[in-house]
Order: structure tokens, then sequence, then C-alpha cells
């Protein structure tokens, strides 16, 4: 009998994260999306053409040309200008929407979850009285009730979008503490608090990321909704939200003024939307190492 | 108020193994929970001791219980896919327990503890296993780093809450070898709860019967099998398959619904030797030998069957 010799080799291996995008053309797409926006808001005093605060009455209102890619506005302002600008506002709104929300929410959602009982329902219900109001409804009631501005902005939008992770980390700690994991942590000494950051929050990362990629998106146009019809963020700054607004009455023949900023602020939703989507595939512990 | 488990007793020596033998709810987890109190809300322990080397483990503080916990009584839970944290590298989950039980172990040490048990269960290509993720791993491999982690601390007591009821039969009397090895390496006594009763007869010195909270019997491993007292043990007998027997005999009826449990014996409802006694009276555990003890009418205390 002949004898085959067999040569183990260990494979090449292409790091998770690739291998996973390659065969998710729409990930690539908005991974695509949000570099290229995160590039544009770092390097925007370099790329931008113009002063996006820069007045040319002379210019106002050009149609996009050479000079002016995406046109100017009504006081001759460079709408490119003003759309790269307006990335760094956008991810200021996301990150800092997103930050104040999980601050609110994750304490809340594990109290509830690891506690259950009456500390539990008292905090579902209070979360419940936000969710009742429809969220736009709600921020531009808070929104005049504290004047309009990006920080107010901001807040305005984080009241709102907290009881989403307060839900969510409340659910997923639920279910979490079922696990013999966490009874196991128990017989291993482990105290009350150890439990619920070591072995529960671990475990919520996963979903908290994946939400909170969503929310960047959300954050944003809530922002630009809010900005549109006249609350939020005020012109001059170069916010998309208020730049489609300003766009509005000139939308009969100028109709670059609405179309970039708009087309700005799809993308960028856009973007977190089919990154998020991937996440919650990638971050998922038992899709990985599939091949 | 629902009494879970009532009126159980046992006594476990030193490096010894004692089977908690019963139906599913007959009590023999709610048992084990209490030992190291992890009776969650709104359970509790409303009476009686647990003695465990000389220490009261019901009354306690919880500091005291918590020190106790993992240290000096572990316990391996039924299904090793949820009792890993699955965020974790199992040599994570592993070196964290060896940190916390050996404070002055040092840092590039505990690696090599971790590494060094791995192997000690029997897990090959421990240092690449170091940094797999629970979910990487085959269910009796990851019984295998429960094991581990379970005994890391040599503790002087190991609960077993059906250790291999979720794994394939083959891999079943792997762990139980590798239990039983450890533990007489270790010097650990074991608390091993079943529904096998093949399994106790394996791995251990005495077996207690558990019904509907209560324990129905309890003596060395070999009388139960040779000379079973209790009708429920040796109907419990009876439907175990073995070699030679040809038709099984099953209980007739099921384990009662602890809202509900029956007068007297909760056994007499399937008993087929239920007098008028057992549905007016609890029996009481009486000794029938130097190590057996049974809770049935027919015995009285001097071994003799009566009313037969």
């Amino acid at each position: 009998m002949s004898r085959v010799k067999f040569r183990a080799r260990t494979p090449l291996r292409t790091p998770f994260a690739i291998r996973l995008l390659r065969n998710r053309p729409l990930a690539i797409f908005g991974v695509a999306i949000i570099a290229f926006n995160v590039l544009e808001a770092f390097s925007a005093p370099a790329i931008s053409p113009y002063d996006p605060y820069g007045m040319q009455l002379s210019d106002k209102l050009q149609a996009p040309d050479a000079a002016h890619i995406f046109g100017t506005d009504q006081l001759g302002r460079d709408i490119l200008s003003r759309v790269i600008w307006g990335s760094r506002i956008s991810f200021e709104i996301g990150v800092v929407v997103v930050v104040l929300s999980l601050l609110i929410g994750i304490p809340l959602g594990l109290s509830a979850g690891y506690a259950g009982g009456w500390v539990d329902e008292s905090l579902m219900r209070i979360t419940d009285i936000f969710l009742a109001f429809p969220a736009l409804v709600l921020a531009i009631f808070i929104e005049a009730a504290i004047g309009p501005g990006l920080t107010n902005a901001m807040f305005s939008i984080a009241i709102v979008s907290w009881p989403t992770y307060a839900r969510l980390v409340r659910g997923s700690a639920m279910s979490i503490k079922e696990n013999d994991f966490v009874e196991a942590a128990r017989a291993a000494g482990e105290g009350k608090l150890r439990v619920i950051f070591r072995h529960i929050f671990s475990n919520l990362l996963s979903p908290i990321t994946v939400q909170s990629t969503l929310d960047m998106g959300g954050a944003v146009l809530t922002a630009a909704g809010l900005s549109f019809i006249g609350f939020g963020v005020q012109p001059p700054t170069a916010e998309w939200g208020a730049m489609v607004s300003s766009g509005r009455d000139y939308i009969a023949f100028a109709w670059w003024m609405t179309a970039f900023p708009g087309l700005a602020i799809f993308l960028f939703v856009l973007g977190f939307n089919l990154l998020g989507d991937w996440l919650n595939d990638y971050l998922n512990p038992r899709l990985r190492g599939v091949e | 108020m629902v009494k879970a488990v009532d009126g159980v007793t046992f006594n476990l020596k030193r490096a010894s193994a004692l089977g908690i033998v019963g139906e599913t709810g007959s009590g023999k987890t709610v048992t084990a929970l209490s030992i190291l109190r992890l009776i969650q809300e709104p359970g509790k322990i409303v009476g009686g001791t647990i003695n465990f080397e000389g220490r009261d483990l019901v009354s306690v503080t919880e500091h005291e219980i918590r020190e106790i916990r993992g240290r000096e009584i572990s316990m391996i839970f039924q299904d090793p896919n949820t009792s890993l944290n699955p965020a974790f590298r199992i040599g994570d989950q592993l070196s964290e327990l060896i940190v916390r039980f050996n404070k002055e172990v040092r840092t590039k040490n505990v690696n090599h503890e971790a590494a060094s048990w791995l192997q000690a269960v029997g897990i090959p290509d421990e240092k690449r296993r170091m940094s797999s993720y629970p979910h990487e791993l085959s269910g009796g491999t990851k019984q295998r780093v429960m094991i581990a982690m379970a005994l890391l601390s040599k503790p002087k007591l190991l609960i077993a809450d059906e250790p291999t009821t979720s794994l394939d039969v083959t891999v079943q009397a792997q762990i139980l070898a590798l239990i039983q090895k450890l533990k007489a390496e270790i010097g650990t006594s074991l608390l091993l709860i079943t529904h096998n009763l093949g399994v106790v007869a394996e791995m251990c010195d005495e077996v207690a019967i558990m019904y509907a909270g209560r324990i129905v019997e309890q003596a060395p491993v070999r009388d139960i099998f040779s000379r079973p007292k209790h009708p429920y043990t040796k109907m419990l007998l009876e439907a175990v398959p073995k070699p030679g027997r040809k038709r099984l005999i099953p209980i007739p009826g099921n384990v009662p619904n602890l809202l509900n449990t029956p007068t007297g014996c909760a056994f007499h409802p399937r008993c087929p030797r239920a007098m008028d006694i057992c549905s007016k009276q609890i029996p009481t555990l009486k000794r029938t030998g130097e190590h057996s003890t049974v809770a049935c009418y027919l015995y009285d205390d001097d071994e003799k069957p009566v009313g037969r």
C-alpha cells in the first residue's frame, strides 16, 4: 500500500472583517460612504474650494459649473464647500446624540433588566412615556421650549432617542441573565456588580454597537428635519438640513441648493444603515470563524 | 408557599461521593443551589441547616458565602453550551479565576497555569485552545473547560448538576471518568445530581433517591442496586434498560405538581403497594441498616417489611 503523505498547512488567514466584507457589496458601499465622509470632515479646510461662509453676492444662485461644481446659494456661497463643512456638523450631531443616549439608556436599561420587579416596572413606564410621543414631535416640542441652536438640538434629539437603548439593554439583559454562565459566575463567588458589568454587559456590546451605528444616521436625519422646519441649527451654519430648508424658496429655479445637501444627508444615513446592518452580522460571535 | 424541597437530610463524608437521583422536578437542583445559597428570588430557604465543616451555610453572612462559593464549594452545570460566557476567550475566563483564587500568582504564570489546566482536563492543543471562544468548542470540550474552572481552586466539595445530560453518550463516559480522576487527585467530595442510575453506580459511594422534594431512600450504592427498599426505588430500577431485560416497566403516572402534592407519602398514588396510612401521614426516614434509611411504611425499624 502506498503511503500518502498529508502535510498540515496553516492557511493564510485573511482578517475576518475583510472576509465578511468580500461577499457583501452593500457593506463595502456603506463603509466607503462613511470613509469618504470621515475624510471629508477631517480635511474640510484643505479640500473645500471656498470659504463656506464667504458671501459673493455677484455670484448668487449660480448653476453648477466649473467654478462652483455644486453651484451657489442665494448669498453666493459655494454649495460644495458648505456640504463639505456640513459633514463635520453631522458627525458632531451623530456622536454627541448617541453618546448622550447611551449615557442615559444603558444604566437605566441595565438596572431595569437585572433587578426586575418594581425597579423594572417604574423605569420602563417612564421609558414608555417617552416612547409614546412621536420622536420628531417630541424633539420639536423640547426644542421649542429650550430654544433653537445646535447644542439644544442635540440635547432634544438625545432626549427622544435614549428610550430605544433603555429598551434594548433591558430586554437583552433580561435574557442574558438567565444564562447558566451568569449562575456559574455567582457560583464562583462573584458579586452583583461584577456579574452585571463583566458578564451581562460584555454580551450587550454587540447589540449596542449595532443600534448606535444605525442611530448615527437617524440622529442626523432628525437634526436635518429640525433644521428644515426652522428649529435646530440656525443659519448661517453649514448644516445640511438648514441648507435644504433655505433652498426650499428657490427650488423652482435653483434645484442645486436643495439637491446636493439632500443627497449628502441621504448618503450619510444610508452609509451608517448599511454599516449597522453588516456590523449586526460581524459582531455575532456565532457567525465568527465562518469561512 | 410551595415547598420545592422539604426535610432533605444527608451527610457527605470528605472525599466521598453522594449521588442524588430523582425525576425532573423532584428538587435535586434546588437542593444543590441551596447549598451555595443561590436560590433566586422569590424563592428562599425558610429553615434548616447546611453544615459545611462546622459552619452553617444557611446563616453565614453574604460575604462569607461568597468566599466559600468557587473557593471551597464549586459547581458544574448541566448545559456546557450556556455555562461559559460567549463574549470571552476561554483562556481569559480561566485566567480570571486563577487570579481570583490565587492573588499571589505572577501575571506571567497565569497563562501557563491556565494552559496546564486545559491539559489536565484532557483538551489537546491547549495553547491554541486558550484563544478559542466558547462557540468554537464542542459540548464535551466546553464541559471540560467548566470542570477546569470548577476545580482550579481545589475546592473541598464539587457539586455536579447533571454534568453529562446534554452530552453525547460517548462523551458522557469520558467526562465522568475525568471528574472521577480529578476528584481523586484533588481529594474533593462530590455531590452528583443526576437522573441516571447508571452514572450513580459508576461514580458514587452513596445514593439518595428524591421524590417530590423529599429523600425517600438513602443507602450505599451497592445496596440500592442489590436490595432496593422503597417501592419507588424498585420501580426506578426496573425502568432502566439492561442486557437481558426484554421490557422496561414504566412507572405509571407523573411526578406530582408541587402546588398540589398528594397528602401523606407523595408517591402513594403511583405506588402498587400503597396502604391506608400512606395517604394520611408523611413517612419519616427510618434506619434500615448501618448506612441506609428509607421513608416508607412497608419497613419497620428492624428492616422487616410489614404487610407483605
